[in-house]
Parts: C-alpha cells; sequence; structure tokens
C-alpha cells in the first residue's frame, strides 16, 4: 500500500508532502554539489576529505527524501529502507570522521588573531625590505602572502609556513647584515639613521649606538650636504625604489674622525606603515680608485710609448698591442690582436723566436735582444728586443711582455762611424804629413808664436820665438816666466805681473794683448814686443791650452816715434801756417772792402767833377777839351766796372755757399728776362732745353748764368740772327750743363786763357768787358765742386760746358730729361 | 738857415762826396735846408739838441737823414744804431748812403732800422739820378713823421 | 747796360682788389721785375712772411707794401710782429695808406716802417705815387737778401 494512503490521498496533504520532499531534496543535492566544486577548486583545504563525507551525507539525505515521494504512490518501501540506512552509515560514518577533527579546528586562530598576526610581522618584513637585492626577492615574495593573507585568501597552514620562512629569513637577513662587507645604513624620513651595520662601524669609525638616531649627515662632507638634501628629497619623489647613487667613484664620505674618502652607494626606499624608510649600501672605493688611477696611467704610459709594446701567449698569439707597436710595424691593434706574432719574424729568425718563446716559458726574462723584424710593408727594421713572462694569478706562465726598441738609426749611425773611423785613418795619414808642413810654416814665421797646455808646458815654439826672445823654450811654470824671460812693463824695469801677461791670462781663459819689454842674458839691449794671446779649448769647450803669438816692435816703435816727433813739428808748422793765412784772409778781406768803399771814392769824385765840368762848362771849353773830358769819363766808367768785378770775384772766395735744391730752368728763364733790355732791336732766338735741380748757392749760381748768357749774346752781336741754346747732355757719362752761340767764338789756342783773370781774346773795341767775369765763373763752379770748359771755333762760335751736383731727387729727373 | 729848419741831414766825411751830392740835390732843387755834418760825433751832437746845437729843438727833426757808414769818430753804424734806439729820434728816416756794397752792411743797417739803404754810384750820370730821387722820394713821396710844430708849419706852407 | 733790376719778390698786403691790382700793374711797367704777391688781411701777411700754411715753402718777399686798415689783423699788428721779429725786421716795410691821421704815420715811424706812403685819390696821382716809390725802391735802393746792386 502507498503511502499515500497515510495521508488518505487527500490532496493537499500529499501535494504538501511531495512539494516539500522534492524541494528537500533538491537542496540535499544542490549542496554536495557545491562542496564537490570547492574541493576541486582548492586543493589547499585542510581536511578537505570530511568534506566529501559531508557530500555523501548529504546526499543520502537527499536520496531518502526523494523515495519519500516516491513511495507516496508506490509502495516499494523495501527500496526506500536500503536508501535510508546506506544514508545512516555515511553519516555514522561523517559523524565518528568529525569528532578528532573537533580539537585540530579549535586549535586554529581566529580571524582577528591572524590580523593581529600579520600587523606584527608587517612591521618586522618593513624592516627586513631594507636589505640587499637578493633578500629584497625573498621578501617580496613574503609581502605577496600577507597581502593575500590581507584579503583573507590564506589558508592558515600557509600563515604558518610563511612566519616560518619570515624568521628564517630574518635571522639570515640579520647575519648578511652584520657580517656584509659593505656599510649598510638606513635613515628615516628625516635623515634619522635607524640602523648602522658592523661594516658601517668600521668604515665611519663609529660605533652603531653613537651613529644609531643621530643624522646621517654626520657621514656627508659638509660641502656636499645640500646636494645630498636635494637628492633625497628627489629620490624620494621619483617612487623608484633602488639605485645607484651618482656616477662612479663620485661620492666622498667622511669618517667619524674627519677623514674623507671616495665610497660607491646604493640606496633603496621602503614604505612602511606611511613612513619612508631609506637604505644605503655604502662601498669604500678609496682603494680602487688609487688601484685605478694607477692602472690608468700606465695604460697611458704604455700607449704613448714610443717603442713598441706588446703582449703575447705562450703560443704566441699576440694579445695587446701599443700605439708605438702601431707605428713600429705599421699594422694597427684591430689587425694583429688575435694574430701569432711569428707575422712579424721575418724567415730566417723563426726559429729564434721559438727559442725566445721557450725562455720565456721557463720564466726567464729576455733584455736588449738585438734582432729584427718585419713591418706590414715587408720592410725590416732593426730592433733591441725585451721580453717578461707574464704569469697568472697561480704564479704559472702565460704569456709574455714584449718590448721592442727600433734601433735601425742606431745602427746606421754605427755603420756610418765605421766608414768615418776608416776614413779617419786615412786622414790621419794626411794630417802627419800636414803637420809637418805646418812645422816648416812655424819656423818660416817671422812672428814668434807658442803654445802650451793647460799647465803651461810648451807644445809650441817657433824659430822666430827664439830669435825674438833670445832662448827657446824653458820648463818653467808660467808663474815664472816674467822672471826666466826678463819680461817687463813699458817703463822697461818693473817686472810685468802676470795679470798684465796675455800667455798668463791665456791659460786662465782670456784672450788679451800687450806691449812689453824683454831684457834677459840674450838680450842685452833688450826688446820691445807686441804680445796676443788667447785661450786653447778642446772640442767640449775645456780649457786645454793658450797660444801666444808675439813680434818684435822694437824697430817700428822707433819708427813711430820718429813720426810722432816730426807730425808735431808739422802740427805746430801748419797751425802756424793756418795763423798766417787767416792773417792773409783778413788782410784780403780788409783790401776787398777798401777797394769797396774807398777805391771807388776817388774814381766817383774824378767821374763826377768830370761830369760837372763837361755838363756844366762844355761851352767855355773847346772840342779837343772836350773829347779828353769825354775820356776821363769812359775810363772811370771802366774802372769801375772792373772794380765791381773784381769785387764780386774776391766775395766767391770769401763767401760760405749757402747749399739748397736749385730749378736751373726758373733761374735761367730769370736772367733771360733780365737781360731782355739789352737785346733792344737784334733778332735773339732762345733755345731752353730741359735743365736739372741741382744743389747750389742760388745767388752765385746765377751770376754764372748772368755772365754765360751776357757773354753769348756779346759775342754774337755780329750776327743778324743770334742763336743761344741753353740745355744738358751727357758726358763721360755725367750730366752736363751747356751754354751754345753762334758768336764769333775763338780759337781754341787760348782756351787755357779763357778763364784767367783780365784775360781776353777780344779787343776791348770789339766787344767791351773787364776780363774778370769768366773768372768769377770758374771760381764759383769749382766752389761748387764742378768744372767748366769750352769748345768753340774761330767765327762758329762757342759751348760753355759745366758740371754741378744735382739735387738728392733732381737727379732722376734729369736722367730722364736726357733720355727722352 | 736856422738850426731848425733843417730838411735833409747829410753826415759826410768826404769833402768831394759831400759836393757831389749838394750839387745833385741843388740841380733837383732839393739843396735848400741841407746840413752837412762831417763825422758820427757832430752828426750826433745835432740829432740830439746838444755841443754846437744846444738850441735845437727836439719837435723839429730832419725829413731825412743821408748817413755815410765810414766816419771818423762815430762810426754811421753807431749814429743809427743811437737814432733808431731812442724814442725822440726813431722816426727820423735815416737812408744809408755809402760806398760799400757788403751784404753784411745791407743786413745790419736794415736790421738796426735804416729806412733805406743807397750804394753811391761811380758813374756820374747815374750818381745825379740816385741822389735826386732820394732827394725827391724822401721829401716829397714820402710822408714824414708828424710831430705837432712841423705838421703846423707844413699847412703853412700849404 | 741798361738799368735793370733783378728778379725778385713783392708782397703786397692790401684788402682791396682794385688797389693791389693797379699797385701791381704800375709797379711791373716802372722797371719791377719782381714777382708780386697779394695777400688780403694780415693774418695771411705774416703767414706769408713765415713761409706757414700754405705759403710753406714759398718765397721770401725783398720788399712789403702793407696797407694799414685790413680786417682780421690790421698793419699796424702786422708791422709791430714784423719789425719785432728778428727774422723779419730786415725786410724794408712800405706803409702804403689812405689814412693820413698824424697818428697813423708817427704810430707807423715808431714800429718801424721803413717809410709812409699816401694812397692817393685820384688815378693819376695813384698812378704817380706808385711809379716813384717804384723808382726809388726797385731802381735806386738796396734791398737785403738781393745780392745784385740796382743799375
Amino acid at each position: 500500500m502507498p503511502h499515500g494512503y497515510c495521508y488518505l490521498w487527500n490532496p493537499a496533504l500529499v501535494w504538501l508532502h511531495v512539494i516539500s520532499d522534492a524541494l528537500i531534496t533538491l537542496a540535499y543535492y544542490c549542496i554536495p554539489l557545491a562542496l564537490i566544486y570547492l574541493i576541486k577548486k582548492r586543493h589547499d583545504l585542510p581536511f578537505n576529505w570530511i568534506f566529501g563525507m559531508f557530500g555523501l551525507f548529504i546526499l543520502g539525505c537527499g536520496t531518502t527524501h526523494l523515495m519519500e515521494i516516491w513511495t507516496v504512490w508506490h509502495a516499494s518501501y523495501v527500496t526506500s529502507g536500503i536508501v535510508k540506512a546506506l544514508t545512516a552509515g555515511v553519516s555514522i560514518a561523517t559523524a565518528i570522521a568529525l569528532i578528532p577533527l573537533v580539537p585540530k579546528a579549535i586549535a586554529l586562530p581566529s580571524p582577528e588573531q591572524l590580523h593581529a598576526i600579520n600587523r606584527e610581522l608587517r612591521t618586522q618584513i618593513v624592516e627586513r625590505e631594507r636589505m640587499e637585492q637578493q633578500l629584497r626577492e625573498t621578501l617580496r615574495a613574503r609581502e605577496k602572502t600577507l597581502t593575500e593573507l590581507d584579503d583573507r585568501k590564506c589558508t592558515i597552514e600557509e600563515l604558518e609556513l610563511a612566519r616560518a620562512a619570515l624568521t628564517e629569513s630574518r635571522g639570515r637577513l640579520d647575519a648578511i647584515i652584520h657580517s656584509a662587507m659593505d656599510a649598510i645604513l638606513t635613515m628615516d624620513e628625516d635623515q634619522r639613521i635607524v640602523l648602522f651595520n658592523a661594516a658601517a662601524e668600521k668604515m665611519f669609525r663609529c660605533a652603531a649606538m653613537d651613529a644609531i638616531g643621530g643624522s646621517i649627515e654626520r657621514f656627508i662632507p659638509k660641502r656636499f650636504h645640500a646636494a645630498h638634501a636635494w637628492h633625497v628629497r628627489k629620490f624620494a619623489e621619483t617612487g623608484v625604489t633602488n639605485r645607484i647613487m651618482g656616477p662612479r667613484q663620485a661620492l666622498w664620505a667622511v669618517r667619524a674622525d674627519g677623514e674623507e674618502f671616495q665610497i660607491e652607494a646604493s640606496i633603496s626606499q621602503t614604505q612602511a606603515t606611511g613612513r619612508k624608510l631609506f637604505t644605503v649600501i655604502l662601498r669604500d672605493v678609496s682603494e680602487q680608485a688609487r688601484v685605478h688611477l694607477r692602472n690608468l696611467r700606465l695604460a697611458a704610459i704604455v700607449d704613448s710609448s714610443d717603442d713598441a709594446i706588446l703582449s703575447k701567449d705562450l703560443a704566441g698569439t699576440i694579445t695587446s698591442w701599443n700605439r708605438g707597436a702601431e707605428q713600429l710595424f705599421g699594422y694597427s691593434e684591430a689587425e694583429v690582436v688575435g694574430k701569432n706574432v711569428r707575422l712579424l719574424v721575418p724567415e730566417q729568425r723563426q726559429a729564434e723566436e721559438a727559442r725566445l718563446l721557450e725562455e720565456i716559458a721557463e720564466g726567464r726574462h729576455v733584455t736588449r735582444h738585438e734582432t729584427t723584424r718585419r713591418c706590414k710593408d715587408g720592410r725590416e727594421v732593426h730592433v733591441s728586443l725585451s721580453l717578461s713572462p707574464v704569469s697568472n694569478e697561480g704564479g704559472k706562465v702565460i704569456g709574455a711582455a714584449s718590448i721592442a726598441h727600433d734601433t735601425t738609426a742606431r745602427k746606421r749611425t754605427e755603420e756610418q762611424l765605421a766608414a768615418k773611423a776608416d776614413e779617419l785613418l786615412r786622414s790621419q795619414h794626411e794630417l802627419s804629413a800636414q803637420q809637418r808642413m805646418l812645422q816648416s810654416v812655424l819656423d818660416s814665421m817671422t812672428e814668434g808664436l807658442v803654445a802650451t797646455d793647460s799647465e803651461g808646458r810648451f807644445l809650441i815654439w817657433n824659430r822666430a820665438a827664439t830669435n825674438i826672445v833670445g832662448m827657446g823654450a824653458a820648463n818653467v811654470p808660467p808663474a815664472g816666466w816674467s822672471k826666466h824671460y826678463g819680461v817687463f812693463m813699458e817703463d822697461t824695469v818693473t817686472p810685468l805681473p802676470d795679470e798684465l801677461n796675455p800667455s798668463v791670462r791665456a791659460l786662465r781663459g782670456e784672450s788679451g794683448a800687450a806691449v812689453m819689454f824683454l831684457r834677459n842674458a840674450e838680450l842685452e839691449h833688450g826688446a820691445w814686443i807686441e804680445v796676443s794671446a788667447s785661450p786653447l779649448r778642446d772640442k767640449d769647450g775645456k780649457l786645454c791650452g793658450g797660444v801666444t803669438a808675439f813680434r818684435d816692435i822694437t824697430r817700428r816703435l822707433l819708427d813711430e816715434r820718429k813720426i810722432r816727433e816730426l807730425n808735431e813739428e808739422l802740427e805746430d808748422r801748419v797751425v802756424e801756417r793756418t795763423a798766417q793765412l787767416e792773417a792773409a784772409n783778413k788782410e784780403l778781406e780788409a783790401f776787398t772792402y777798401s777797394v769797396s768803399h774807398d777805391l771807388r771814392a776817388p774814381l766817383r769824385h774824378i767821374a763826377g767833377f768830370s761830369g760837372i765840368l763837361l755838363e756844366e762848362f762844355a761851352d767855355k771849353m773847346d772840342k779837343e777839351a772836350r773829347r779828353y773830358l769825354q775820356r776821363i769819363q769812359d775810363g772811370t766808367h771802366h774802372m769801375g766796372a772792373l772794380v765791381d768785378d773784381l769785387l764780386k770775384l774776391a766775395q766767391v772766395g770769401r763767401r760760405e755757399l749757402k747749399l739748397q735744391p736749385t730749378h736751373l730752368d726758373l733761374m735761367v728763364k730769370d736772367v733771360i728776362r733780365e737781360l731782355e733790355p739789352d737785346i733792344e732791336a737784334r733778332l735773339v732766338e732762345w733755345k731752353l732745353g730741359e735743365l736739372p735741380q741741382v744743389e747750389g748757392d742760388a745767388g752765385l749760381l746765377k751770376q754764372v748764368f748772368e755772365n754765360l748768357l751776357s757773354n753769348a749774346l756779346k759775342y754774337t752781336r755780329p750776327r743778324s740772327r743770334a742763336i743761344i741754346e741753353i740745355g744738358q747732355t751727357f758726358v763721360d757719362g755725367q750730366l752736363t750743363i751747356f751754354v751754345r752761340d753762334n758768336g764769333v767764338g775763338f780759337s781754341m789756342k787760348y782756351a787755357d786763357r779763357l778763364f784767367g783773370v783780365f784775360q781776353r781774346l777780344h779787343r776791348q773795341e770789339d766787344f767791351e768787358g773787364t776780363g774778370v767775369g769768366l773768372a768769377t765763373v770758374q771760381r764759383i763752379v769749382q766752389k761748387h765742386g764742378g768744372r767748366i770748359w769750352a769748345e768753340a771755333e774761330l767765327d762758329k762760335g762757342a759751348t760753355f760746358y759745366l758740371t754741378l751736383r744735382m739735387a738728392g731727387n733732381g737727379r732722376q729727373a734729369a736722367g730722364a730729361g736726357a733720355a727722352s | 738857415m736856422s738850426q731848425n729848419d733843417v730838411d735833409i741831414l747829410l753826415v759826410e766825411d768826404n769833402q768831394e762826396d759831400a759836393e757831389l751830392t749838394v750839387h745833385a740835390l741843388r740841380r733837383g732843387n732839393l739843396a735848400n735846408t741841407l746840413l752837412h755834418v762831417r763825422d758820427g760825433e757832430e752828426a750826433l751832437e745835432f740829432l740830439f739838441c746838444a755841443g754846437a746845437f744846444v738850441h735845437r729843438s727836439f719837435e723839429h727833426p730832419p725829413k731825412l737823414i743821408l748817413l755815410d757808414l765810414k766816419l771818423p769818430k762815430v762810426d754811421g753804424t753807431e749814429v743809427l744804431k743811437r737814432v733808431k734806439g731812442d724814442a725822440r729820434t726813431c722816426t727820423i728816416p735815416v737812408v744809408m748812403m755809402t760806398s760799400s756794397r757788403e751784404e753784411r752792411d745791407l743786413l745790419r743797417s736794415y736790421n738796426l732800422g735804416a729806412n733805406s739803404y743807397i750804394q753811391k754810384p761811380v758813374d756820374f750820370q747815374r750818381f745825379l739820378e740816385t741822389v735826386k730821387t732820394v732827394g725827391l722820394y724822401w721829401l716829397v713821396i714820402n710822408q714824414p713823421p708828424v710831430i705837432a710844430a712841423q705838421k703846423a708849419r707844413g699847412q703853412a706852407s700849404s | 747796360m741798361n738799368a735793370t733790376q733783378s728778379a725778385f719778390d713783392i708782397l703786397l698786403v692790401d684788402d682791396n682788389p682794385a688797389d693791389t691790382d693797379l699797385t701791381s700793374e704800375v709797379l711791373s711797367r716802372h722797371g719791377c721785375r719782381g714777382e708780386i704777391h697779394t695777400v688780403r688781411d694780415g693774418v695771411e701777411a705774416l703767414a706769408f712772411l713765415r713761409g706757414q700754411g700754405k705759403y710753406a715753402g714759398g718765397p721770401a718777399p725783398q720788399l712789403v707794401l702793407l696797407d694799414l686798415n685790413m680786417p682780421r689783423k690790421d698793419g699796424r699788428a702786422v708791422l709791430a710782429e714784423v719789425k719785432s721779429d728778428p727774422a723779419l725786421r730786415k725786410i724794408p716795410v712800405i706803409v702804403f695808406t689812405t689814412s693820413q691821421s698824424p697818428r697813423d704815420i708817427t704810430r707807423s715811424y715808431e714800429l718801424g716802417a721803413n717809410c709812409y706812403i699816401n694812397k692817393p685819390g685820384t688815378l693819376p696821382e695813384f698812378v704817380a705815387a706808385v711809379t716813384e716809390f717804384g723808382n726809388f725802391w726797385f731802381r735806386r735802393a738796396y734791398l737785403p737778401h738781393c745780392n745784385h746792386e740796382p743799375l
């Protein structure tokens, strides 16, 4: 009978049970599904088999409820009973299994407890976080775990493990920190030290006790404080956790005792409970810096060496190559490193190289081994090799350092020297021949010549020396020379002191000359000698002796004395004569002055009174008397002209030249203009050529041209057409001025009388004149250092030539003029 | 002729030259008021109103002095120096009239303040012309220095 | 021999160009063979005499004809400077002016003028005056730095 009967088939009651049981079944079936899912997903859950049992238990319960529904309509109570029995079994098993688990479950901490532990751990972790990089990895793993714990996603077991790991790492960390070689310091945000390890104590020479709580700044040199503060602030802002501080070896720290030293440092930062902490790991690199510097220097030396420096291993493979090697052998570093050194060894020397390597392998040094090497261009160079074995730390020879010095030039010099030695030998023969010749020269000299070594021992003493001194070379030291040879000062009685003797001074390195007097047993009357001496020096300039030359000047002195006496006499005579001349000059001056003033007066009177007679008393005289009076007038007139001309001549002699550049062409034009009134009605053609600028006294030169041109005018008077030419020409390469006319000329027979005083070549009634003009002209030209002469032909005209000194810049102009 | 009416003072030691000079001036009608003195001392006495000329007045200076260089007692150069060095006489024109043609005489004379320098020519015609021209130029053409009394006289005569 | 005067240099100092032109003309017609230079005031006159400025290297005159009334530096000042300068004192200075003031005449002589010629107002008189002093100075008188006697 179905169970429905129990419910009286009351539909409401039936459905109440059916629906309830269905819902329970559904729920009971869902729970194990959820549990299975959980177990699948969380293998790490502790005690997970109990979850399985739970699942079975609930599944069973669910099935019993399902059976309840079935039995409403079907009376299969046996099946239902079996299901219930199974469920009961599972339930009991689960209960039995659960009982021992309870105390275990009780032992697990509560979530609150876990939270507290968390906090504590985190503090510890934060501290650990300031450790070195490798440790930080561990820390980071823990931190992750903690984060998971925070999220309540971890299991109790895992937390346990984490704690154990943390404890372990903390211990390890402490040990690392304190045994670390590097100094480790941790600072808080205010730069106060919170951790200071043993290495730091050692490095800064400061106990951790003293350091902790104080500012880090005490370990930073003052000058870097500001920079440090700025860097720290900057670093904190970046949020970067780890960084190397500053460029390599650029940081300085200061020890507690004030010593500064170079460090390398890295810094990291961590955030813990809202606070920033900075951990710095420091390494003292002072020594390192020193070593580095030394290496740099060594490298520089190697690099700058002119010698080739290379290293090779025992197989001969080149491992390094300096610039000197590059220069010597022509290979660049890239070309040869890794290649065998045999590359550089000429064929015939390959065996030798092998031997050298053997030597090295045995740890021996090779020094100054002269050999040859082949360069890149095939050229062989002479080198001096020095090889040193290079050993590894274990003392085993692993290669060689080789220094090659180029000796090509030296070799060449040696060869040249050898050649020279040959030559020297040859020339030595010639020298001995020359020496013989020298000896004969020395012997034939009239001058005495002696030479000594630095001690004053005579090396040369020629024949003339013996003749002059009266004796030969004696083995007497320099200090004894004066006495031995009888050397006296110019007073002939005072022995010549050594410091005045050129021969002795020469041995002190001084050159000198002197006149001295010799008198000794062989020279009774004594002799005057003129001595000059110079030190002798070897090729290094070292004093090695002296050479003295001297000659007998006794005769010359006597002659000179005579000449001096004669000269004095002559001078007296000159003074006397000069005085006489001066007196004569004065007389002449007085004479010319009186001619000028006094001689003209009576002349003027004769002319004056005869003139009055002629003018005012003419009517009281007969014709004859008047003619005589006229003669008197003409005579006085001529005499007046004579006196004037003579005065001019005298003035030329007395006058001092006022030299100045003078344009002759302008001057001649002036003179011609002044002569124009004399031309009157005559036909005169002036041919004026180019004339130079000369250096002269303008006033006197003008007289020259006045005379020459008025003469030309005068002596062309008979010509219907007078042609007077003035110009310049070259005579014997010298610029010469000429005045040419087509007048009556003169016979060259009388040319020598032309310039004499009162000399006239024409009769007074034909051509008036005093005969003084040309004499004056000659005086003036001569006074200017010039020359005057004339060429003429009777009835054909005359040409007067004169030379004058050209003015500085006039020479060229004149030359150009003459050339054109 | 009063000592104060001298127009030309001729200082000349040579009688012949003096005579010829006067002759030439007379031909030009210029010799009326000429005084001839024969040496430098006499010339100075006249010019500085001393000795025989003590009654002369500085206010009536000559219009021209014809002065030879070579003079007995006091030389012509000295006379020139004294005349030109004294404020009372320095304005009187002095024409050197001499035989000398020496440049240094010429320069010294001009430097000492001579108003002009003439050489006596030998040629009679030229001598005549020269002396005439000198007289004409200095007495007629040239404006002599004006002294009050002289000026009054000049106005009276015109 | 004809009467000739050697060439030399004469300086006319006058601000009136008509006067200097006329003077030059008359002088050159009456035996003056010299070169006649003209300047218009006292400053230029002294520059010329001393060979300064644009007159450097120029000739030194043997005779000066000087007007009294001129711009810039008048004739009196020029005269005073010339006659107190040892290098210039020897050059004869002829004062040639329209002024007949006794003061000017006396002052000029005191300053060392060699003569004083009145510049006449009418042309014939002007020509006559210039001719006369030309006759005297260029044909009779000896001038310094002139090596050649008149006649």
